[in-house]
């Protein structure tokens, strides 16, 4: 060990330039909190809510059929057949014109584990994960999600765009892996202009 | 024996069979979809190509016959792109509704799709959007069928009805009935079972769940004895569907309407969920305590004051025989009453007692292939293939080998119509066709063994002296030189089986019957296994095993039910005399003059409605069991679903009654009661022959006022008064009719589908008329399971065991008014 580490041990060197680098970026913060270089990433969470990445797996909806204006679900059940926590429930009966008829689609929230298998297995695109995440409640009775509490999810956490929704889901584009503004990212020490690039972009803090 | 090699394997086998069975026999797996077991050859399909070497073309393995020396490949990059072209082939009409298909995940094409598949087609060409056919309980898409054919063969050769068949050629060729019509056969549901795609399907399983939301159990079928496995279809706990499994049961997948649909009795609105009990002349619901408890008091008052002679006991014919025992134990070592009884007293009973008569058997089970192999099949006034079907498809699968089926019925029945022969009697002769027989080999049968030595053959001579052919053709209304030729057909044959039903329904046979086949067979030097007579329900046997039956001088069903005053209370489990029981009117009155009435049944019978307490009772699938069937095998039933309401299983309904009253049956958990129902075996006779004089009056004559004959039975769709609870079943019949001649008709100008007027000297009912040439001029033929048509106030009971026809006159209903009651 030479003259010179012995000294950064014993005058705490390192652990200073840490504090310093540390009350910076807090004053800065504290002088300018508006600025567009964005530099504190603690969110006010109720009051400003972080939007959720494209293809983010958040609470379930059930496709509304824009023609009919009933859920896409044709009632194949392989939703119900792929997914490892056994969820959902399927219910079909024959209608009056002979046709299929999906009475009863049900997924019991609390026990899905958010692989969206089912999304994957749908063969007519009818069920999603939308990015909707505040659902947090009392009691267990909501998080049963019978089919007409489905088909609202889809009108008030998708509605318009949950068309680009598969779009993302089965064909993910670049920009869908760029997070977003004023997320806190962790890239490691590469050193790369793309890296650098991005953190300028999104302003983070990055070690 | 021949000797081939299979993919390297070498392999001996029966000369004669084809590629494909020896395949299946040694594990190999070819793929096929027109093949079937049951059927014939068909080669439609082309998947089961295989490669034989020395032989430039692919050979179609299911139609190929094997030959020695034989080296075959199954599976080789050759015939893999044969099917996958064969496949592609299939697949360009095929609609891709796989996602709303019931058929998906166990569909034979979707799987060898997968197998062999490309996942795109090269062909493309419209896809068929034909229109679904419905019909009550059979669906067919048209669409997804891909013609093997599997249906209309197993409609045709195997089940005998031929109500579909390919219409039209190349890409237009469908499956249909006959002039497009809705489809109107009886229902087997067999096709559904063979089609390898979802073309058919069953109405009550249709859009209902996936194949993969199914758990499946084995079971025994409730209806008739011949104790069919089914596999039961459940999801969360309700069944949805029944299907026979390739191989299994001693029904090896052949299922019949009442097997297949009729399983949703346990559904049915009408169960009984909590005990009644009479309260100021109206039904009030209670529960179980209070019911018991005066039940016991009840009964307790009846034995101290009228004796334990005083109560009696009807049994069923379909509860499992744990409860025919637990019914037996309770009512001897509780009540000390041996005044028991079942249904099988009308009908099974008097079959035994024919045979323990004369053949000196206690018991005879019949076995469902002795029709197979033998030369020359009798078939006496039954309608086997409706009463038992699995059973009687035998007799088609005997006659396809070479048996010749004759039947003697006044209906033209399935095997009537499909067998080799068919002669016409009237109604109730059938006994004096035996006779005739008899006589003819007494006379004739040069080749009769010389050494008999039962007794009675004297009396018997003398007694048939006068049945000589002309006078049995005079009887019978059979033409004197076709008697002559098909009696020595049978007297002359090689090997020979008479088989006939019995049943409670069945008022054209009876013991007098039962002793004329016996007389004959032991001429002939025939023993026990020629004479086949299957008990009616599936645990009428177990039922009179179990000893539902007085075995120490009690009364029996006549002393209980039809003799004024002989009871002052009477316990009824699972059975409803009021509708299955002739002389209905009698029964009526005897039961309103009882102190008590108990009925202990899943719904409020006809029965049940006079009680004085209904008890509640798990049905079939509710509970767990055993039947034994009409082969003598006991069968077990597991526990499939939970119980409807508070109702509980027969045999606990006991043994709380025996703990309410005092009395400990010793009898706590099933494990106990399923070993001792293990230890009932069949009783041996002495097995000494005897002969019985001829004893045949040609009862029930008609009369002038009274000229016609009503015969009673079971039909195709129903047997018993269960089968009418079933939702399904009821789709295709729903409401009592009669089936009358043409001639009849036009003679008493009756339309089809008329209500007609039946007077019997007993009464008068008004009742459907439908005009069927399966029935010949002065005959009427009534199924009795439709409790509102009430057909028994006509008929009367023979405490005797003969057979009584039923003469009476119909006319067209005066008027409109009125309820169809009579």
């Amino acid at each position: 060990m030479s003259m010179n580490e012995i000294v950064k041990k014993l005058l705490f060197i390192e652990i200073i330039k840490g504090l310093a680098l540390t009350l910076r970026v807090f004053m800065k913060g504290l002088l300018d909190p508006f600025s567009e270089k964005k530099t504190i990433v603690t969110r006010r969470y109720p009051k400003e809510k972080r939007p959720a990445a494209m293809g983010f797996r958040g609470l379930h909806a059930l496709v509304r059929n824009p023609a009919t204006g009933e859920a896409k679900c044709v009632g194949c059940g392989l939703c119900a057949a792929i997914c490892p926590s056994r969820c959902i429930y399927i219910y079909t009966s024959e209608g009056t014109e002979h046709q299929k008829v999906v009475d009863r689609y049900e997924i019991e929230v609390l026990r899905c584990v958010y692989c969206a298998f089912c999304v994957e297995a749908c063969p007519y695109g009818a069920v999603v994960l939308t990015p909707h995440y505040e659902y947090a409640d009392y009691s267990r009775e909501p998080f049963y999600m019978t089919k007409e509490k489905l088909l609202q999810n889809w009108d008030r956490f998708m509605g318009e765009k949950g068309y680009d929704y598969f779009d993302s889901f089965w064909n993910p584009g670049t920009g869908h892996f760029k997070g977003y503004e004023g997320q806190a990212v962790f890239r490691g020490k590469r050193k790369t202009e793309q890296v650098d690039e991005k953190k300028t972009d999104t302003g983070g803090e990055s070690a | 024996m021949i000797e081939l090699t299979i993919d390297g394997k070498l392999i001996q086998a029966e000369k004669g069979s084809t590629i494909l069975q020896i395949a299946k026999a040694n594990n190999i797996k070819i793929p096929h979809l027109c093949w079937d077991r049951r059927l014939k050859p068909y080669g439609g399909c082309r998947l089961c190509l295989v490669e034989v070497e020395g032989q430039r073309k692919l050979l179609a393995a299911c139609s190929t016959p094997a030959e020695n020396g034989m080296v075959i490949k199954t599976d080789t990059p050759v015939l893999r792109k044969a099917r996958k072209t064969v496949l592609e082939l299939l697949l360009v009409h095929h609609p891709l509704d796989c996602p709303i298909c019931d058929k998906a995940g166990e569909c034979d094409l979707q799987d060898l799709a997968y197998q062999y598949g490309p996942s795109e087609g090269r062909f493309y060409a419209e896809r068929k959007h034909d229109p679904e056919a419905t019909s009550p309980l059979i669906e067919r898409n048209p669409n997804r069928c891909i013609l093997c054919g599997r249906c209309v063969r197993v409609c045709w050769e195997h089940q005998g009805v031929g109500a579909i068949n390919l219409i039209g050629r190349g890409f237009n060729t469908k499956i249909s009935p006959a002039f497009e019509e809705t489809l109107d056969c009886e229902f087997c549901g067999q096709c559904v079972d063979a089609c390898p795609v979802g073309a058919l399907g069953t109405k009550p399983y249709k859009y209902r769940a996936r194949a993969w939301f199914l758990e499946s159990t084995d079971t025994i079928c409730p209806y008739c004895s011949v104790g069919c496995t089914l596999t039961l279809d459940l999801r969360e706990g309700k069944i949805l569907r029944v299907r026979g499994m390739d191989g299994v049961g001693v029904n090896e997948g052949d299922l019949c309407g009442k097997g297949r649909f009729g399983f949703d009795f346990i559904y049915s609105e009408g169960r009984l969920t909590k005990p009644l009990l009479r309260k100021n002349g109206e039904f009030q619901e209670v529960d179980w305590e209070e019911a018991l408890y005066y039940i016991a008091e009840r009964l307790r008052d009846i034995k101290e004051t009228h004796g334990p002679e005083k109560i009696g006991a009807i049994g069923s014919a379909r509860t499992t025989l744990e409860d025919d025992i637990m019914l037996a134990r309770f009512f001897r070592e509780v009540l000390g009453s041996d005044n028991i009884d079942s249904s099988a007293r009308l009908g099974y009973a008097w079959a035994l007692k024919g045979m323990e008569d004369t053949l000196g058997i206690k018991s005879n089970p019949v076995s469902l292939n002795s029709p197979i192999g033998k030369e020359v099949v009798l078939v006496l006034e039954s309608d086997i293939t409706s009463t038992h079907p699995i059973f009687g498809l035998k007799f088609l699968e005997a006659m396809h080998e070479g048996t010749e089926v004759i039947v003697v019925d006044p209906r033209k029945t399935k095997l009537a119509r499909r067998g080799n022969r068919w002669l016409r009697n009237r109604p109730g002769t059938i006994t004096p066709f035996l006779y005739g027989i008899t006589h003819l080999a007494m006379k004739e049968g040069v080749h009769l063994k010389k050494d008999i030595t039962a007794e009675g053959l004297d009396e018997l001579e003398d007694g048939l002296r006068e049945y000589t052919p002309g006078k049995v053709s005079e009887l019978t209304g059979i033409d004197e030189d076709l008697f002559r030729e098909v009696a020595l057909r049978f007297i002359n044959a090689e090997s020979r089986l008479l088989t006939l039903t019995l049943g409670a329904a069945e008022n054209q046979k009876g013991l007098e019957t039962i002793h004329a086949a016996a007389n004959l067979l032991m001429l002939l030097g025939e023993g026990p296994e020629a004479l086949q007579i299957p008990s009616d329900y599936s645990n009428t046997y177990g039922a009179w095993l179990a000893g539902l039956r007085p075995l120490s001088g009690g009364k029996d069903l006549y002393g209980m039910l039809y003799t004024p005053g002989s009871l002052k209370a009477l316990y009824v489990m699972g059975e409803d005399p009021l509708v299955t029981m002739p002389d209905a009117g009698t029964i009526e009155e005897n039961l309103k003059d009882l102190e008590l009435l108990i009925v202990q049944d899943i719904r409020l019978s006809e029965t049940g409605k006079l009680a004085h307490v209904v008890l509640p009772a798990s049905s079939w699938a509710e509970k767990e069991g055993s039947f034994i069937n009409s082969q003598g095998i006991r069968q077990m039933l597991p526990k499939v679903v939970s119980t409807t309401g508070d109702s509980i299983a027969d045999w606990k309904i006991f043994r709380n009654i025996a703990r309410v009253m005092g009395h400990d049956l010793g009898t706590v958990e099933f494990s106990q009661l399923k070993e001792e129902a293990g230890k009932i075996v069949p009783e041996e006779g002495t097995r000494k022959w005897r002969f019985i004089p001829p004893e045949w009056e040609g009862l029930a004559r008609t009369t002038e006022e009274y000229p016609i004959l009503m015969v009673t039975g079971n039909i195709m769709q129903h047997s018993g008064s269960l089968s009418v609870m079933s939702k399904s079943l009821s789709h295709v019949l729903s409401d009592a009719f009669v089936q009358i001649s043409p001639e009849d008709a036009g003679r008493f100008r009756i339309g089809d589908g008329e209500f007609i007027e039946i007077t019997s000297p007993k009464g008068t009912v008004y009742i459907k008329a439908r005009v069927s040439d399966e029935i010949p001029e002065g005959m009427l033929f009534v199924p009795l399971h439709f409790a509102h048509a009430r057909v028994n106030l006509l008929t009367e009971v023979s405490r005797d065991g003969k057979a009584l026809l039923t003469p009476v006159r119909i006319g067209p209903r005066k008027g409109n008014g009125g309820s169809p009651a009579g």
